[in-house]
């Protein structure tokens, strides 16, 4: 029972009201205000994660779910009006936070607060307003990683929707925000509809079979899941007929969870809502988009789709997702590779490092699956600060066009050009900096389930150099092209930007050099999500005994 | 347990640091002081830790921190110290130290004092994490780290748009290398996971582990080890930019002169050939894949030197030199095919790296002064007859030229004519022997060419009339004590180490190496060591005799031309590797921008449609939606559920 869970929902909710009501006509003190909410929520998510750490390991007893802190009420436990097998469906309005979901929290605060910082420079118009909808599409997020049960998921997943309407409408490109925004609002209804049909189902099929409460609780019904999921094994095959049990429900439902997810985190081939509302909307708008709202969907199949469909998960991993992952990998580099503009550029190279996550998550490893948790925050951050940067740039250029290159901007913006070599070489994995760690453990994941996709998710390393160094070259090296300069305006970032982009290059290193302490957050929640892919040790070392004995007896032959 | 060990890499890492602090509070060109100070501490401590310290064993570990510990993902950052290392260690920091102090004099008012020293410390400090390392996976970290140190030296001047190209390509072609190395890496602790069932090793990565299991790997995946043995090296020809990886290196040399001398010729490229010596206890059980290094090596050896032949910079004489002189090195170590040449490839290799460093670092150096004082011209075409203006520097690059060609008595003779050796016997006996002989003959040939394109240069730049480029100005000058002392130095390094070699101290020294066999019966052909000499002396008369004469009209040829255009190369490439690539990156942006797009597109007017059918009215989008999202709600939940 921690209070501290509501609290760092409701604080930048309540602050974007405060400032709404407060500051409306002030545009300068209301964004600095909105900057003071996320520092409090950042300050509440790290005293969450110093009780987190302090929580003791779940041990896995109580099935692949199970926050290690949680807020949960008699009074805001309701029984819905919905009855399934006699009984009335339980709503017990949970909040709680295990590993990954602390690290998306933490995520969502740092870029939140950096995203506010910068905008605070950029925006002049309505900039309160800004301000409110980036706090309260921050608080959205933030409820879907705490929640625990399927209906709260389902609700702060679909919240978050409109106040990104409203910031890619009303601050986007002018004549295109209009029908990106429709674009990104019919993909995610078109996700949203099979999504939250899949919840109900797996609500009622597992209350129909498994015998427990009937409930939309999260670790309940892993846990459930996860005994069947046991009995299934032991028997073999033998089909059974209760529903979750059976293969064939769990991918129906799968597949329409996967939609819902699946467009949300602009997988292959659901992703051309991405480009179009990328480059449309605010570039700052943009980094809270690609750093965290594309991690909805991946933390989605995470939180629901891996503890509840265990079965299907196991049947589309390798086949469906993980290689969807590895040519997303491939795809996103060779479009970026193409690209003309700044920020398309960056919108397909995000499509690409999404790739790995994918490929991490799917590999059902406990390596790959850490290491995808990690990428996650690593890609989040990384992305958020190019992206912030590009803002910057386009604010300076008022283009983002990248025909005139090369421009030769290191020359004027020196501190501008050290911080975007930093992150775009961060964002190539280098290692060192934060994202050759989960990049690295999602292929080795993968290597050990399919060396194919993870050889052809391997080449993205080379790719993704490629286009990167090439939009250094173009944007920053060379002689200043003064002809182009001459349109510019502003100075090199300043103090604002400096406090916001320093602290992320800051994680970046600190999680390149020393992973483990991020990693040991993270490993014992993704251990006990994992382990029912995995064979058994005992039936492990027979594996690799017959295993060896088959090449002892190819060699024989020879 | 923190041991002066820690200082080799440390006292660079300090440095480096305490530069981006002098910069940031602007400090200008106090740079240097902490980045020369930091490079003499690892410098030292390399050499009292090679020689000095008492009652060392043979190896040892000093624990560090744990990096990444996830499921069967385990990775400490330790070092390990044994014979090799510290061989390298001491080429690395003494020769950084010196090029460092040169670089004093060479970088003066230059704008980017500050960040030159300070990548140049992060470079040493990757360097000797590099080969301090004790798994393949910390060293793949600080091999990437060197490179990027790399990509930024040699992109230091980067208002210079050639720099900034040759920048991205040398990232780009050594990230295709490391694309090989990781997966190798990966693969292997896999393999080794897979056969190391029982769990009694916990760190997969690491040497040990690996070469306590190299026995089993090799009887239980024999086709996975061939194909780890070979991704390693990929890895190992991309740093050492051997063919077909070569192309990144003579671009490499549009960064600042000391850069080229350190990391481009005497350090960072003597990686690949480093990994295959470390990992030599694993790759002796791919016979293949160390036959396929002295191939490569050997066509890069001889290719290097014909191109380098017909370069008219005097620096991609240098850089094309290296190319080749870095062949030599994988020519050799690849004989290590033979199971009972392991020891000697192994010492032949590292042997030539170690003379080479000196003499390559003495000719750069050397060339540095003379780009200073031209005004950063360095097309031998503009310049001439620079012995009278720079005596010094003329007798260093001489010294340099001689123990480059291998001629007697100085360092590269030796070392040159220990690989020659080796592949002598490996000619003679073991499982490829006519692969071999034609490899000597390579080898052989390629030494005459080294002689005739290193004295070449030496005339063109030093002999003959004098001539200045109007960049110089008049103050074309020999450049200053803080330059000609390093300079000094190695020179009487390229003079002297040589000697280390038959005097059997190399042997003895690397002999400790664990895991390393024992070179017994140093044997070597006099018939060898009399031809590479008669080889060497021959190619620099024969360059005397057909040095340039002003006014000559050249004699063109189509081979000319075609060496002049490296062998079109570069064009090969970029004609069937990167525009095929681009061509195929267009087209799908394309498809992505019409099919993909398209489609869906063209799916969501679907229910437009359907929602304006239904309700005959002008309806919103919200609004079908919100009545298409009940109706299919309902109909799903009644299937699924009532099934």
């Amino acid at each position: 029972m921690d209070p501290l869970l509501p609290a760092i929902i409701l604080t930048p909710i309540a602050g974007a009201v405060a400032i709404l009501v407060l500051f409306r006509n002030d545009p300068k003190r209301g964004p600095l205000a909105a900057c003071a909410v996320a520092a409090l929520t950042l300050v509440l998510s790290i005293s969450l994660a110093d009780k987190v750490s302090k929580a003791p390991i779940p041990t896995g007893e109580n099935g692949p779910v199970e926050p290690r802190v949680s807020f949960a009420t008699d009074w805001l436990s309701i029984d819905l009006p919905v009855i399934t097998a006699g009984k009335k469906v339980h709503w017990p309005l949970w909040l709680g936070v295990d590993g990954p979901g602390l690290a998306m929290v933490l995520l969502t605060s740092v870029v939140t607060l950096s995203t506010l910082l910068i905008s605070s420079r950029l925006i002049d118009h309505r900039a309160t307003d800004y301000a409110a909808m980036i706090l309260l599409t921050s608080a959205g997020m933030l409820g879907v990683f705490l929640s625990m049960d399927l209906l709260l998921f389902y609700i702060f997943f679909e919240l978050t929707l409109i106040p990104l309407l409203v910031l890619i409408t009303v601050w986007g490109e002018k004549g295109t925000a209009w029908p990106a925004a429709r674009k990104f609002l019919l993909y995610t209804l078109a996700g949203s509809i099979p999504m939250v049909v899949g919840f109900a189902g797996i609500v009622f099929a597992v209350t129909d079979s498994a015998g427990i409460d009937a409930t939309v609780s999260i670790p309940a019904i892993a846990k459930a899941v996860a005994h069947q999921h046991v009995e299934f094994n032991h028997a073999a095959g033998a089909v059974s007929d209760k529903l979750l049990s059976a293969e064939s429900t769990q991918c129906w439902f799968f597949g329409l969870v996967f939609l819902g997810f699946g467009i949300k985190m602009a997988l292959l081939p659901f992703h051309s809502w991405l480009p179009t509302t990328y480059s449309s909307s605010h570039p700052t708008t943009t980094a809270i988009l690609a750093a965290v709202v594309l991690k909805l969907g991946i933390f989605g199949f995470l939180r629901v789709a891996l503890p509840l469909l265990p079965l299907a998960v196991e049947d589309y991993a390798i086949p469906l997702i993980g290689s969807l992952g590895a040519v997303a990998v491939v795809f996103g580099a060779l479009v970026a590779l193409a690209q003309r503009d700044l920020r398309l550029l960056l919108a397909y190279s995000s499509l690409s490092h999404v790739g790995f996550i994918t490929l991490g998550l799917f590999s059902l490893t406990v390596e790959g699956a850490s290491g995808a948790t990690l990428q996650m925050v690593n890609h989040g951050l990384t992305t958020a600060a190019l992206f912030l940067l590009a803002a910057v740039l386009i604010d300076r250029r008022r283009s983002s066009d990248l025909d005139s290159a090369p421009l030769g901007l290191a020359s004027i913006y020196p501190r501008l050009a050290v911080l975007f070599v930093f992150f775009t070489l961060a964002g190539t994995g280098v290692p060192g900096l934060n994202n050759f760690v989960g990049e690295v453990l999602a292929i080795s994941g993968m290597l050990s389930r399919s060396p194919f996709l993870a050889v052809v998710a391997a080449t993205g390393i080379v790719l993704g150099a490629w286009y990167a160094l090439r939009l250094v070259q173009r944007l920053l090296f060379g002689k200043p092209n003064l002809g182009v300069l001459a349109g510019y305006r502003g100075a090199d970032l300043g103090v604002r930007e400096l406090s916001s982009l320093l602290p992320i290059a800051a994680v970046c290193l600190a999680i390149g050099v020393a992973p483990n302490w991020a990693m040991k957050m993270i490993e014992p929640d993704v251990k006990a999500l994992v382990s029912q892919f995995e064979p058994t040790p005992t039936a492990k070392s027979e594996n690799v005994a017959s295993l060896a004995d088959r090449s002892k007896v190819t060699e024989d032959h020879q | 347990m923190p041991d002066i060990v820690w200082l080799i890499p440390l006292g660079a890492l300090v440095g480096m640091l305490g530069c981006v602090l002098v910069r940031l509070i602007g400090g200008g060109e106090m740079a240097k002081a902490p980045a020369v100070l930091g490079l003499g501490v690892s410098a030292v401590a390399a050499l009292w830790v090679a020689f000095a310290r008492p009652g060392s064993a043979p190896l040892e570990i000093y624990e560090g921190y744990r990096w990444i510990d996830v499921g069967a993902f385990f990775v400490n950052v330790d070092i390990r110290v044994d014979a090799l290392a510290l061989f390298l260690l001491v080429v690395v920091t003494g020769i950084s130290f010196l090029v460092a102090c040169y670089s004093v004099g060479y970088m003066h008012k230059d704008r980017g004092y500050g960040r030159y020293f300070a990548v140049f410390s992060g470079f040493v400090f990757s360097m000797t994490m590099l080969v301090l390392a004790d798994n393949l996976l910390v060293l793949f970290a600080f091999w990437e780290g060197v490179g990027v140190c790399s990509y930024l030296l040699i992109g230091f001047w980067y208002e210079r748009p050639s720099a900034a190209a040759a920048a991205t390509k040398a990232f780009l072609v050594n990230r295709i290398a490391d694309f090989g190395l990781l997966i190798g890496i990966l693969l292997l602790g896999h393999v080794v996971g897979q056969v190391n069932a029982n769990g009694s090793f916990l760190e997969r990565f690491d040497y040990e582990t690996i070469f306590s299991l190299s026995n089993e790997i090799a009887a239980e995946h024999s086709m996975l080890l061939g194909i780890i043995g070979s991704l390693l090296l990929l890895g190992a020809i991309g740093k050492s930019a051997q063919f077909p990886l070569h192309v990144w290196l003579p671009d490499a040399m549009e960064g600042p002169t000391p850069v080229s001398a350190l990391i481009h010729a005497a350090t960072m490229v003597t990686a690949g050939v480093y990994l295959l010596a470390r990992m030599s206890p694993l790759l002796v059980l791919t016979p293949g894949v160390l036959m396929t290094a002295s191939v490569l090596g050997g066509i890069t050896a001889l290719l290097g030197a014909l191109i380098a032949l017909f370069q008219h910079d005097l620096k991609r004489v240098l850089a094309y030199s290296t190319v080749s002189q870095l062949g030599y090195m994988f020519l050799g170590i690849g004989c290590a095919a033979s199971v009972d040449l392991v020891g000697v490839a192994v010492m032949a290799a590292m042997f030539h790296l170690f003379t080479h460093a000196f003499f390559k670092a003495l000719l750069f150096l050397s060339a540095g002064n003379v780009m200073h004082a031209m005004g950063d011209v360095i097309d031998m075409h503009r310049f001439g007859g620079l012995r009278k203006v720079m005596p010094v520097t003329n007798i260093a690059f001489l010294v340099g030229a001689i123990a480059l060609s291998g001629i007697p008595p100085l360092a590269g003779f030796w070392s040159k004519d220990a690989i020659l050796s080796v592949v002598e016997r490996a000619s003679e006996a073991g499982p490829a022997r006519g692969l071999y002989a034609v490899l000597l003959f390579v080898g052989f040939f390629t030494a005459l060419l080294t002689a005739i394109y290193t004295f070449r240069a030496y005339f063109r730049t030093f002999w003959g009339e004098t001539r200045l480029p109007e960049e110089a100005g008049h103050h074309a000058h020999e450049a200053d004590t803080t330059m000609l002392l390093p300079i000094a130095v190695l020179a009487i390094g390229s003079i002297l180490v040589g000697f280390l070699g038959p005097a059997g101290w190399v042997d003895s020294f690397l002999s400790r190496t664990p895991h390393l066999p024992e070179a017994h019966e140093h044997g070597e052909s006099s018939i060898v060591m009399l031809l590479s000499a008669i080889l060497g002396l021959s190619g620099a008369v024969f360059a005397y005799f057909t040095r340039p004469k002003l006014g000559a009209v050249p004699v063109d040829s189509g081979f000319k031309r075609a060496g002049a255009n490296r062998f079109y190369i570069d064009e090969i490439y970029g004609a069937f590797v990167v525009l095929p690539l681009q061509a195929i990156s267009s087209l799908l942006a394309w498809l992505d921008r019409t099919v993909v797009n398209g489609l869906f597109e063209f799916i969501a007017t679907i229910p437009r449609a359907l929602g304006a059918a239904i309700r005959q009215t002008q309806s919103g989008i919200v609004q079908s939606y919100a009545l298409l999202m009940a109706v299919g709600i309902v109909v799903l939940l009644i299937t699924i559920v009532r099934q």
